[in-house]
């Protein structure tokens, strides 16, 4: 096997080669290829066959992976939700804190209706820490949407390490149809209006 | 007529701030014995051993669902099939209420909600405090 040459291109981290040692390392392939015993037609043919039908069921697991799932549907879903947790939080502890604030504001010079003011700004509070479990069940979601990239990048990087046959479900069992969805995001939930409508319009039919 | 506020109340939720901020709720309104189960199963066990004349129930839960408790509610004994049952849940879709409602809820409440709503949606299911 000829040696590449140091060239003009010294310190470029590829090895240089002359057109004749690319023709010495081609000859000397053709060469150990020809020396090979001739292989049957029949056994070539259906090599190939077997190796066409490799790269078919490769072809078809990838697609199956759906991978262009993760960046154009579950990181921005991921996203949406983690924003909803911040505006949620925010929301809520603001609610505390002014209830907290309008509290110290009545005892500090108390009137004969504090009982009732303070349990009203109570009330407030109480209504405030909802947030919980609204960022809780979308939190929840993200664990899933996290889970369901991981499945994805394991089965790639299995097919890749030829140790996958399998591709994970493209959904889990909660599908689009499920019922069980959690906190819609802000703009496109619904409101208690409209369920109230729904229900009336249920009972009149 | 009024509402006795000595019945007994259930409330279902697996998150325990919420369980909280609902029997904190009720007692403000007046009722004295709300009691807390954190999935549908553990209501229905309660259910087995004490009557209930209302139950308040969240909607996503583990195992046993708040559809899933409604349902075994409505087609259980005759001490509860028919006890107002109120959905508190963000299952705010509208398939989801029409489910909710083909299973015999009596009202619907989406979280996050206020504590007028709650005593309005009381209101509409048990009648004026």
């Amino acid at each position: 096997m000829p040696q590449p040459e140091k060239t003009a291109t010294e310190g470029h981290k590829d090895t240089v080669y002359r057109k004749d040692q690319v023709a010495s390392i081609i000859n000397s392939v053709i060469g150990k290829v020809q020396s090979v015993p001739r292989v049957p037609a029949a056994d070539l043919e259906s090599e190939l066959v077997a190796l066409k039908s490799m790269i078919d069921e490769l072809h078809a697991q990838l697609g199956q992976v759906n991978a262009g799932d993760i960046s154009g549907q579950f990181i921005p879903s991921a996203t949406d939700e983690l924003d909803a947790i911040v505006e949620a939080t925010e929301k809520a502890t603001d609610g505390i804190m002014e209830s907290c604030e309008a509290i110290q504001s009545l005892v500090s010079s108390p009137g004969p209706d504090l009982a009732s003011k303070v349990e009203e700004q109570i009330t407030r509070v109480y209504e405030a820490c909802t947030f919980q479990d609204i960022t809780g069940q979308r939190i929840t979601k993200i664990v899933k949407t996290l889970k369901k990239i991981d499945e994805r990048v394991s089965s790639l990087v299995g097919m890749i390490e030829g140790k996958v046959n399998a591709v994970a479900g493209v959904e889990g069992a909660a599908g689009p149809t499920s019922l069980l969805n959690g906190p819609a995001l802000p703009q496109n939930a619904i409101s208690q209006d409209d369920i109230d409508k729904l229900l009336a319009e249920f009972d009149q039919n | 007529m009024t509402v006795n506020l000595n019945m007994n109340v259930l409330i279902v939720d697996d998150y325990k701030t919420m369980l909280r901020v609902i029997r904190n709720l009720l007692a403000q309104i007046g009722f004295k014995n709300v009691e807390e189960a954190t999935d549908g199963g553990m209501a229905l066990e309660m259910m087995k051993s004490k009557k209930f004349d209302l139950v308040i129930s969240d909607w996503n839960m583990e195992p046993m669902t708040g559809l899933d408790l409604l349902k075994s509610v409505r087609a259980g004994d005759d001490r509860h099939n028919k006890v107002p049952f109120i959905m508190v849940t963000a299952e705010g879709k509208a398939e989801n209420v029409v489910a909710a409602r083909q299973a015999g809820v009596s009202n619907y409440i989406i979280k996050p909600f206020s504590a007028e709503t709650l005593k309005g949606k009381l209101v509409t299911v048990l009648g004026d405090f």
